[in-house]
């Protein structure tokens, strides 16, 4: 088992295609900051605009945990996508190139490649998370420094500097998970692909539509909106209230790990009955 | 003839309502060289594609090694090494990388070895650390080829193995063919939809055609005892042709094209038309019979 999982690793990481989730995050990342660190003086009166005359404000309000909190709010909604373009190829990537026939006319077990391509693209998912906080929170720290947060989501929310690392942590563990569910996705659709692209997208307009379904508060889609994956992937955010509601982080996280489990069991049933005939 | 090595009987494959394989059955006996003839779409990849435990059978058994595949798969496919359709490689990788991560997957670890003695079997040694995505068609057969062969396997399946090759291409992957059965006694499942190729290397040989067995048999036997459109190209054709009907020499469907005279008759009934004809003064510039699959298939149903 620990062979076939060094494969796929390897498989993963000698393809270009790996490195252009990791290429994007560094740009979008630099981009976004860079722009932040630009405009200075400026992005500050942006944000405290609204807030200068009911608040008096003191200290490094525009500091590199609010950058990092910023770049994580726009961009864990692309983050999906960098991740599927990998994961979403795992199994329609052999099928497309024929390799498949290789690999299943020798001894491997189905169930046991199924298993190692799906660690593969955990990894794979954990290595860009990781890769992603380290970039958006080092970055962040290291251009704009240190300072406490400030959130606005219902209410306006002042989270003290010394409290801000775990909650980060807690957050980036979070996204992990929600990636890992989209990345499970993306290889249950690959296993029942023949080509690369289809899962790929078919996995992207899922999580756009699901995402639409779960964000509108109407009351036709309330009755569906548990139901939906993506209703738990923006729950890292409930890591920056003031009093974080740990059962409920915890709760949200199970449910994401049961999804994972889920399509990973479907995934195990489909491809073991599956005809190889690409 | 050897003990069985592979026995199939009743095996079926539709897929929708497309009957691929219909209640197929045949035996591969130890070091045969078995030829598996059909035209394209006929069902002979469907069938190496089910002994291979890559498409699941609806019906029937498949007994490898004596043992069931159903129930021993990992222990069969340990001892079998396949070459299906084309050569499909991870394109952005070498040679000798993709070999060791098929070993891998074969449960080889130090292969290394194993490796440069395939690859210098099959000519490629010298390419061994070239992209395979930088290799010609013929290259990647061969490297095919070399990739069933790493394992040292019992029984080699070769689907269309010298589809595409140029005819040196094809004369190369014979002489491994017949050097790996011959001397490292290896039996070997070789598709084809070109008769010509079966009858130069097969000892044994079944024709499939729609998903059902037509033939199978001894090669030299049954394509002796068969028809096909032979032309015999003389100075005088009409002359020729008018001995020949006034002749025992069993023959039908006789015409003339141009200098030819074309008839269907056996092959064993070729020296004494030959001699026929030269007897009477007639002068025979060239005898060849057609062998393609289609005019076999004639003389079948």
């Amino acid at each position: 088992m620990l062979t076939l999982i060094n494969i796929e690793l390897f498989k993963i990481f000698t393809r270009m295609r790996s490195y252009i989730g990791l290429a994007a995050i560094l740009v979008i990342i630099l981009v976004a900051q860079g722009a932040m660190l630009w405009e200075g003086q400026t992005m500050h009166e942006f944000i405290t605009k609204n807030l200068s005359e009911a608040f008096y404000m003191q200290g490094n309000l525009v500091n590199g945990y609010l950058v990092s909190f910023l770049v994580l709010n726009f961009l864990w909604v692309h983050v999906p996508l960098l991740v599927v373009i990998v994961t979403g190829d795992l199994f329609s990537g052999e099928a497309q190139g024929g390799t498949f026939r290789l690999l299943l006319s020798r001894p491997v077990s189905r169930s046991q490649l199924v298993t190692a391509k799906f660690i593969a693209g955990i990894f794979y998912t954990l290595v860009l998370m990781i890769f992603f906080a380290v970039v958006s929170l080092g970055l962040g720290l290291w251009w704009f420094g240190k300072g406490d947060l400030m959130v606005i989501f219902n209410s306006v929310s002042i989270l003290p500097e010394s409290h801000l690392l775990w909650r980060f942590i807690v957050a980036y563990i979070y996204g992990f998970f929600g990636m890992t569910a989209v990345a499970a996705l993306s290889m249950l659709f690959s296993a029942m692909a023949n080509n690369s692209l289809g899962p790929i997208l078919t996995t992207m307009a899922i999580i756009i539509l699901f995402t639409m379904i779960s964000s509108f508060n109407l009351s036709i889609f309330s009755a569906i909106q548990p139901f939906l994956l993506t209703s738990y992937l923006d729950s890292w955010q409930l890591v920056f209230s003031f009093d974080v509601d740990i059962r409920q982080i915890i709760t949200d996280a199970v449910i994401l790990v049961l999804h994972i489990v889920i399509f990973y069991l479907v995934t195990l049933v489909y491809f073991n009955r599956k005809d190889i005939l690409t | 003839m050897g003990k069985p090595i592979t026995q199939i009987t009743g095996l079926s494959k539709s897929f929708k309502d497309i009957q691929a394989v219909d209640n197929l059955s045949l035996t591969v006996f130890e070091n045969d060289v078995y030829g598996f003839l059909g035209p394209n779409g006929s069902g002979k990849s469907t069938s190496i594609r089910m002994l291979l435990s890559l498409i699941r059978p609806d019906r029937g058994d498949i007994q490898v090694f004596g043992l069931n595949l159903r129930n021993n798969r990992m222990e069969i496919l340990r001892q079998i090494g396949a070459f299906v359709e084309k050569a499909d490689f991870y394109e952005y990788l070498s040679a000798r990388k993709n070999l060791e991560i098929l070993a891998r997957y074969s449960g080889y670890t130090n292969s290394a070895q194993r490796i440069m003695e395939v690859l210098e079997l099959v000519g490629l040694l010298k390419r061994s650390e070239s992209k395979v995505k930088t290799f010609s068609k013929g290259m990647k057969q061969r490297l095919g080829i070399a990739q069933a062969l790493l394992h040292k396997p019992r029984l080699l399946v070769l689907d269309e193995p010298a589809s595409g090759l140029d005819p040196s291409g094809m004369r190369d992957i014979r002489q491994l063919i017949r050097f790996l059965n011959e001397d490292q006694n290896i039996t070997i499942i070789l598709s084809s939809h070109n008769l010509q190729e079966i009858e130069h290397i097969a000892n044994r040989m079944i024709i499939i055609n729609n998903g059902k067995k037509m033939v199978e048999g001894e090669v030299k036997s049954l394509l002796l005892e068969h028809k096909y459109y032979t032309s015999i190209h003389l100075n005088d054709a009409r002359n020729g042709l008018e001995l020949l009907k006034k002749s025992t020499i069993p023959f039908e469907e006789a015409d003339i094209e141009g200098q030819s005279i074309r008839i269907f008759c056996q092959r064993s009934e070729i020296p004494a038309i030959n001699k026929l004809m030269v007897d009477h003064g007639l002068q025979v510039d060239g005898i060849k019979v057609e062998q393609n699959l289609e005019d076999y298939f004639l003389t079948l149903t």
